[in-house]
Formats: C-alpha cells, sequence, structure tokens
C-alpha cells in the first residue's frame, strides 16, 4: 500500500479539486468523532488520537487519497450524491490507517507520532483500529441490517485477502531472488485488495447489485496495484532516499531487470543490489542500469495495462456521470502518461464500453 | 502473471531502432507485426503508451507518492 511516510506531492490530480481540503476534514471529523465514542477509557482514547496524528496532514498535502476519494466518487457514480458517503470514507480511513501502522511495524518503521510509545501500545493501536474501530465505522452506516451484515463480510474477507499479499510480501522479502510475477502478485493481493475493499464498500453502500459491487471491487483491484507498482517507481527512480534499495526490498523494476540478466551480468546485479544498501554510487549505477535495460519502460506499461483493467471494470459497471468522469480522472491519476485520455467516442465523447474480447483486443 | 510477451517486446525496443521508430509511428500496427500475443488489457495500454518519451522524461513521469 502506498505508505502515508513516502507522501509526495502531485499538486492538482485530484477528481475533488478544491474542495478536497474540506471533505478531508469532514471525513477526519467524522473519525475522531468514532474514536471519542467507542473509546473504553481514556488512555485507549489517547492512543487511538496518537495513531491518527499525521494521516490528516498527509491526507490533506498528498494526492490522490484513495480511502477518501475512491469510497465517495464510487458512491457518488451509483447514486448521483457522493455526500452521504462521508462517514463510510471514515471507516475506510480507519481501514487504511490500521494496515498503515501494521504495514510500518513491518518494515521496521516508526513514524515520529509514536515516540514514547512501546512496540506494543503500536500493535494494539492498529488492531483496534482494524479490528474494532472500522467494523464499529460500518455498524454505524444508515443502511438496513442486511446490508450491513455484507458489507462486515466484505470487510472481513477483503481483510484475509490483504493479509494474505502482506505475508507474500513478506517472504517475499525474504527469498534471495524472488520473480516478478511473485512480486506483481503480492502487490496484487496487499494493495490491490485494499482498495477492493473500499470500492466494493461502497458499491454496497449504494445498494448497487451484485454485479455491480464485482465490477466496481474489480476496478478497485487493478487501481490499486497500478498505483503501488507506480509508488515502487517513485521510490526507486525519484525519491533521493530510496528505501527500497536500502532495506533490499525486492520491486517489480529490479525482478523484471534481473529476470532479463544472463549468468555473470545477473551475478554481477546482484553484487550491485548488496552494495546499493549502503553505497550511494551503487544505487546510482542500479537506476541507471534499469533505465538502459527497458526495467522503467516496462514499469510504466505494466502501470497502463492496470489502469485500462480499471478503466474497463468501471465501464462494465455502469456509472452514472459525473462521478464516473471523477473516478476515470482517479485512475488516469496513476499513470506515467496523464494527457493520453481513455478510449472515448470521438463525436459523441462518450465513454466507449467494450462489448466483446475481441472488441477490446482491438483497442 | 506473466509478462514474458512484454518482455520480450521492451527488449526489441531496446535493441532495434526500426522497431523503435515503428512504435513511435503505429504502436499496435507494430506490435501486431511481431506476433506477439498480448493480453486485452495489454493491447488496450499499448496505444496509451506514449512512445515518444526518452529515458530521460520517463523518469520524470516516476513521481507517485
Amino acid at each position: 500500500m502506498m505508505k502515508t511516510d513516502t507522501a509526495h506531492h502531485r499538486q492538482g490530480r485530484s477528481p475533488l479539486a478544491g474542495e478536497k481540503v474540506s471533505v478531508v476534514e469532514e471525513v477526519f471529523a467524522e473519525v475522531r468523532s468514532l474514536v471519542r465514542r467507542h473509546a473504553a477509557d481514556e488512555g485507549q482514547r489517547h492512543l487511538l488520537e496518537t495513531a491518527l496524528m499525521g494521516l490528516e496532514p498527509h491526507a490533506c498535502r498528498s494526492e490522490p487519497v484513495f480511502f477518501v476519494e475512491l469510497p465517495l466518487l464510487v458512491y457518488g457514480a451509483i447514486r448521483g450524491d457522493a455526500r452521504p458517503a462521508v462517514p463510510l470514507a471514515a471507516a475506510a480511513t480507519l481501514l487504511f490507517l490500521g494496515a498503515d501502522i501494521f504495514d510500518d511495524l513491518a518494515d521496521g518503521d516508526r513514524p515520529v507520532h509514536w515516540d514514547g510509545r512501546s512496540h506494543a501500545e503500536i500493535t494494539l493501536a492498529a488492531a483496534n483500529v482494524l479490528c474494532a474501530l472500522t467494523p464499529l465505522a460500518l455498524d454505524a452506516l444508515p443502511a438496513p441490517p442486511e446490508r450491513k451484515v455484507a458489507m462486515q463480510a466484505t470487510l472481513a474477507t477483503g481483510l484475509l485477502r490483504m493479509s494474505a499479499g502482506q505475508h507474500s510480501d513478506v517472504t517475499v522479502r525474504q527469498r534471495n531472488q524472488t520473480s516478478a510475477a511473485d512480486i506483481e502478485a503480492a502487490v496484487a493481493g496487499k494493495s490491490g485488495e485494499e482498495l477492493a475493499i473500499f470500492a466494493a464498500l461502497a458499491a454496497q453502500f449504494a445498494a448497487a447489485s451484485g454485479e455491480q459491487v464485482e465490477h466496481y471491487a474489480a476496478m478497485g483491484r487493478a487501481l490499486g496495484t497500478g498505483a503501488q507498482l507506480a509508488s515502487d517507481c517513485y521510490e526507486l527512480f525519484t525519491d533521493p532516499e530510496s528505501r527500497d534499495l536500502v532495506h533490499g526490498t525486492p520491486t517489480l523494476p529490479i525482478a523484471l531487470h534481473r529476470e532479463r540478466l544472463g549468468g555473470a551480468e545477473r551475478e554481477a546485479f546482484e553484487a550491485l543490489l548488496v552494495r546499493a544498501r549502503t553505497d550511494e554510487a551503487a544505487r546510482g549505477e542500479i537506476r541507471r542500469q534499469l533505465i538502459a535495460g527497458g526495467g522503467l519502460r516496462m514499469c510504466a506499461f505494466i502501470v497502463e495495462t492496470c489502469r485500462q483493467g480499471a478503466l474497463r471494470s468501471l465501464a462494465f459497471a455502469n456509472p452514472r456521470e459525473p462521478g464516473a468522469g471523477a473516478l476515470r480522472e482517479l485512475i488516469g491519476s496513476i499513470s506515467f502518461f496523464p494527457l493520453n485520455l481513455p478510449s472515448a467516442d470521438p463525436v459523441s465523447g462518450a465513454w466507449h464500453k467494450p462489448q466483446t474480447q475481441e472488441e477490446q483486443i482491438i483497442r | 502473471m506473466s509478462r514474458e510477451a512484454v518482455g520480450k517486446l521492451i527488449d526489441q525496443w531496446i535493441n532495434d531502432t526500426e522497431f523503435r521508430r515503428q512504435m513511435r509511428a503505429d504502436p499496435t500496427g507494430a506490435v501486431q507485426r511481431t506476433g506477439a500475443r498480448l493480453e486485452p488489457d495489454e493491447w488496450a495500454a499499448l496505444s496509451n503508451v506514449d512512445w515518444s518519451l526518452s529515458d530521460e522524461e520517463l523518469r520524470g513521469r516516476a513521481n507517485f507518492l
């Protein structure tokens, strides 16, 4: 998932545009209200409020903010008005927060707002946010009981899939020579499933049909996968810290490049990866080799493939305008080629929904 | 999920200047002529990638969070 501590600003790319900050503030007010209502005592309330520190400023300055925007836009694309989904965006925010804390723990990261707190307290906060506050946030939604039961099931099954993805991610890192296919599958499981949950919950809350819910979930899955792969490219090629190289974390560009090298070249590249953990010059050489070897171009293409998958699933979900356009813009935000518009009818400008596999292939 | 066909196309892109020219002019046609078997979303992606970008320009686009 896109972690809070790798925040990068992509100004002007949020479909919520000018009202984004006020919407984020509204969502966080709802989250704080949930914490106040449900904390069992003062100590727990303070711990949960600490967990929230850092997330709201991140959400206000970063774009896109999937845990706020995706639930609102999916709901709006089904019902027309996104505003009733603000409490659902609060639930999605809690889900993101809990998963983000667990991710930090897995990576050995410790944001400054946790200073003075023990590892056990941080783990407890993540568990409380994910296992208690998120289901309670869903339970508070104004929806019929049977719909809320279905949403709780979506949350539980989605969390299990996310956990399986996280487990794959952890074991992938422990292996010396991980395949690109394994890395892509782990990203889809971890980051793809998170956005699939956001989108599916929003569709269910909006009383969409089962088929629509599946299409929106598939859209979220493709979007989350592409976004994480794009984020990994940012960390590797743009972020001066290059934390994945420093930590020795194998990401897709590395695995794709390694797989296309022969014996001696591969051994030399492996040695370079080891040096890159402590040597900036080695990190620069890895970037140079990846770019010259086509690793970045291939990743950009794969991210574009994810974007196309998300757009295709969205088209099959029959979204209504203007929410549909906002969702297409959100999906486009992950692309290396944001100015290339998705396939649209050149006369009417209407979004073209492929009818058959042959037609999809021709496109 | 195998990206073998995409990997071969990227290899050809790196090693074959004529293929690069063809990709910039007509990516779908250029790939069809290679006989590559892509997935539907990969075909769709093909025509949305800006093949005119240099390596440095592409690196400048790696700015997602």
